[in-house]
């Protein structure tokens, strides 16, 4: 996968090769800074926060296959957790 | 309108990304010592199913790596939103101490990931339950193994590596390898001329920003 000035690839014995679509949403689902405060998205009732904390590398695509699967409609809790636990803190996390 | 962050940088340079999740305008501004980017997400419902989640966390990658080509960002963890531009320095300011601490720490420097698979342990049956003491030998090899690829990556990158870290995660092992920038090409060469350990399939991707080294060494947040 290409970028402005920037590839990321992967390297095994066998070869380089793109980086994978998993990898990618396991960096970006389990890894960063956690903002407590911050407006929780709800996928199928499940915070996507816990969905982050608790997914493994082989598994965020099922996850997310899992949850899309059970609910039979998208649905989305905006929940302004600021409002329920003040005041805002911020996490860093990994 | 809600805001998605993307990361928080060193105050300079700050980085033009056009574009970012759900094609809304990359925005950044200095407060707290630090340079945060963000957008306005108009609509926080296009992100509730798992394709458009999907989607977004792409995009979401796609501006963290636009910045990590001129910058080492902290990325916030994907999807962070928050009520409004107006609030974000009142949502930074109880850490901000670490923030600045954690650029400072990973300041020109990327994050490569080295991940090391065993043959053997993925045949491992779980559901056979094993006496304490099989258990214990098993755990015994396997702490071994993983020191001894832990020794020779160590070796054969020697100076290209500011910090290493690493953890276990489904019968795989996560090393994670803190680079400076300059030493990139070195670092991959090194790697390269390791040859094969037996048993042991090791997969190296990056340049990722160094979210694993955000926190404090020793410290799980």
């Amino acid at each position: 996968m290409s970028s402005n000035g920037e590839t990321i690839t992967t390297l095994s014995l066998e070869g380089e090769g793109e980086i994978s679509l998993l990898d990618i949403l396991d960096h970006v689902l389990n890894s960063g800074a956690v903002i407590h405060g911050s407006i929780v998205i709800s996928l199928a009732g499940v915070d996507l926060v816990y969905v982050g904390l608790n997914v493994i590398v082989t598994s965020v695509e099922t996850a997310l296959r899992n949850i899309h699967r059970e609910q039979e409609r998208p649905s989305l809790s905006l929940t302004s957790a600021a409002k329920a636990d003040p005041p805002p803190t911020s996490k860093l996390h990994r | 309108m809600p805001v998605l962050l993307y990361c928080a940088t060193q105050p300079n340079p700050e980085v033009n990304v056009a574009t970012g999740v759900s094609d809304a305008a990359v925005r950044s501004r200095e407060m707290l010592g630090v340079r945060v980017y963000w957008s306005e997400i108009d609509d926080p419902q296009s992100l509730a199913d798992a394709e458009s989640l999907k989607k977004a966390a792409l995009e979401f990658h796609r501006v963290l790596r636009e910045i990590l080509a001129v910058t080492t960002p902290i990325p916030f963890r994907f999807p962070t939103l928050l009520e409004s531009a107006a609030v974000l320095e009142q949502h930074l300011t109880p850490e901000q101490e670490l923030y600045r601490d954690a650029l400072a720490r990973v300041d020109g420097a990327v994050q490569y990931e080295i991940i090391g698979t065993w043959a053997d342990e993925q045949q491992t049956d779980l559901a056979t339950p094993v006496s304490g003491r099989e258990y214990l030998k098993r755990r015994q090899e396997a702490l071994g193994r993983v020191a001894a690829v832990e020794g020779k990556l160590k070796t054969v990158t020697a100076d290209t590596v500011r910090e290493w870290r690493g953890r276990e995660q489904n019968k795989k092992h996560r090393w994670f390898a803190l680079v400076p920038r300059v030493e990139r090409e070195r670092f991959i060469a090194s790697l390269r001329t390791a040859g094969a350990s037996e048993g042991v399939r090791l997969r190296l991707s990056g340049p990722w920003p160094p979210s694993e080294f955000v926190a404090p060494r020793g410290s799980r947040g």
